[in-house]
């Protein structure tokens, strides 16, 4: 038996190792946010001024892309080669190793992002301070893009084309967190101040959503299990 | 009917609408069918 | 009354009675209101002739609400109470459900070309009715992409239960996000404001559309109640020559 606490830090080390051990992971959201920014400014055309009218909405989407498919997969190895079921033995149940999981993959998809953003936004014609504070914007709505990441990654767990079924049950989830998260940018990017309507709502729903789904997804996992 | 220029817009929401819940009404039945013949089929193969 | 119509025997005994009252309903009420919502109510004030296409529309949408409803409903009770009969309701409601909200912004989209002079705006209603249709996927493929029916009943409550959770959020941000659509004009605290002759008809169609969903769902899980007994019987009888040879 484990206490809850040394399980968090068993599976953060573990799954942070191997993220760096085997040189892909860690970077692989971020190099999927950039490839999708780069493709976006192709897509929409190289006038700067366009491209920064467009750059709140390009950061969010490739932002939730890119954490939606970092953790399509995350419960599967678990899940195969069974240290799941040995986790769901432990006391607290999964909770502890879903509260790792999650830390892991805040560290190593969204935190290279948010990071990032600000140089992104440059390419897109923001400046760097304004881009910034949009990735603070970012920050405030990661929370709930991740807890929704990890909610369909667990009910889509272990079945066929589960990577693209996790999109899809996550679209209409992650609507809300865009829609405030895009609104929020463009208020800090046009001066306005990083305290608004838009971001307060939108930390409200990071915090409902990192409430609400970590019970549904410890009980899809668990279903997973049987 | 005659709705002037309306018409098209009418007949078509009207139509798809009928369509739609008809072909929801004959795959149900459709379903039902078949499982209450297979559960039939399957007394008079057995017991 | 739960426990009472839980027993598979007893649920049978109900649909054979329920499901033909229901389809009665929905014959006459969608007779009388096919015909006066096209013929015998005025054209409206405002939006001409094309505000007929209203009589379709707003039942469509209402059920596409009440359906995804009731399948939260029911996975609730399928969660607490562990029925696999609600496990079965709540399936057999999702494609309906599903037309229901398809059909909604179909007839909304043609009901907006002459009125807004478009076929889709992103309007606060159409594009959250547009989301609840995503929500619709999702569910019908968890119950797809799970090939043994117990497991993926178990996952489709959960998926229920969060998306419906989600929904009032995903209503108050699209609303947030952009508001040009009329005001709801048939429920509001000061009573209806649309003229009794227009009411009617919208009141028998929507009845029609509840009677209709209320029909298919109960075929639906007669379908299904049927296959399982056939498959447990075939179980069984596999079983037996098994047992026999044993026993020998």
């Amino acid at each position: 038996m484990m206490g809850g606490l040394a399980i968090v830090g068993a599976v953060l080390a573990r799954d942070l190792k191997i993220a760096f051990r085997s040189g892909g992971g860690w970077f692989y959201a971020l190099f999927f946010f950039a490839v999708f920014t780069a493709l976006a400014a192709i897509a929409f055309g190289p006038a700067l001024s366009a491209l920064a009218a467009a750059a709140p909405a390009t950061l969010w989407l490739a932002a939730a892309l890119s954490i939606q498919f970092a953790a399509a997969g995350v419960f599967e190895d678990d899940l195969r080669d069974g240290s799941l079921r040995a986790f769901a033995a432990e006391q607290g149940g999964l909770f502890h190793y879903w509260l790792a999981k999650a830390g892991a993959l805040a560290l190593t998809a969204a935190a290279p992002m948010i990071i990032a953003a600000p140089f992104f936004l440059t390419m897109l014609g923001v400046p760097l301070a304004d881009g910034a504070r949009a990735a603070l914007i970012l920050l405030a709505g990661t929370p709930a893009l991740l807890m929704i990441a990890l909610l369909t990654a667990a009910l889509a767990g272990g079945l066929r084309a589960g990577g693209l079924l996790a999109t899809i049950i996550a679209a209409p989830f992650a609507a809300p967190p865009l829609i405030f998260g895009v609104s929020a940018a463009k208020i800090v990017i046009a001066g306005g101040g990083l305290v608004s309507p838009e971001s307060l709502i939108l930390g409200a729903l990071s915090l409902f959503m990192a409430a609400v789904t970590p019970a549904f997804a410890i009980a899809a996992l668990h279903i997973s299990l049987e | 009917m005659d709705f002037g220029s309306h018409t098209p817009y009418i007949v078509v929401a009207y139509g798809a609408s009928i369509v739609a819940l008809a072909g929801l009404i004959a795959m149900r039945l459709r379903r039902f069918k078949a499982a209450q013949r297979g559960e039939s089929e399957n007394r008079e193969a057995g017991d | 009354m739960w426990s009472r119509f839980s027993n598979p025997a007893k649920f049978e005994g109900l649909a054979r009675v329920a499901a033909p009252v229901a389809m009665g309903v929905f014959a006459v009420c969608a007779a009388y209101g096919l015909v006066a919502g096209l013929f015998f109510a005025p054209a409206e004030q405002y939006q001409g002739e094309s505000a007929r296409i209203m009589y379709v529309h707003v039942p469509a949408a209402w059920m596409a609400m009440a359906a995804y409803s009731f399948i939260a409903l029911m996975s609730l009770v399928a969660f607490v109470w562990r029925h696999s009969l609600a496990d079965m309701a709540a399936r057999s409601a999702a494609t309906p459900g599903a037309v229901f909200t398809a059909l909604a912004l179909f007839t909304g989209a043609v009901w907006g070309k002459p009125t807004w002079g478009a076929f889709w705006v992103w309007d606060a209603r159409l594009t959250s009715m547009l989301l609840l249709l995503f929500v619709y996927f999702g569910y019908m493929a968890v119950w797809q992409a799970v090939p043994e029916q117990a497991r993926a009943a178990r996952f489709a409550r959960i998926l229920a239960l969060v998306g419906f959770i989600n929904i009032p959020i995903i209503k108050f941000s699209v609303e947030w996000w952009n508001s040009l659509h009329q005001p709801a004009s048939i429920i509001r605290a000061d009573g209806p404001t649309i003229d009794p002759s227009m009411l009617w008809p919208l009141l028998a169609m929507i009845t029609a559309y509840t009677a209709l969903f209320t029909w298919l769902v109960f075929l639906g899980m007669r379908a299904d109640l049927a296959r399982q007994r056939a498959e447990k019987r075939v179980a069984r009888k596999a079983s037996r020559p098994v047992a026999a040879v044993t026993q020998a």
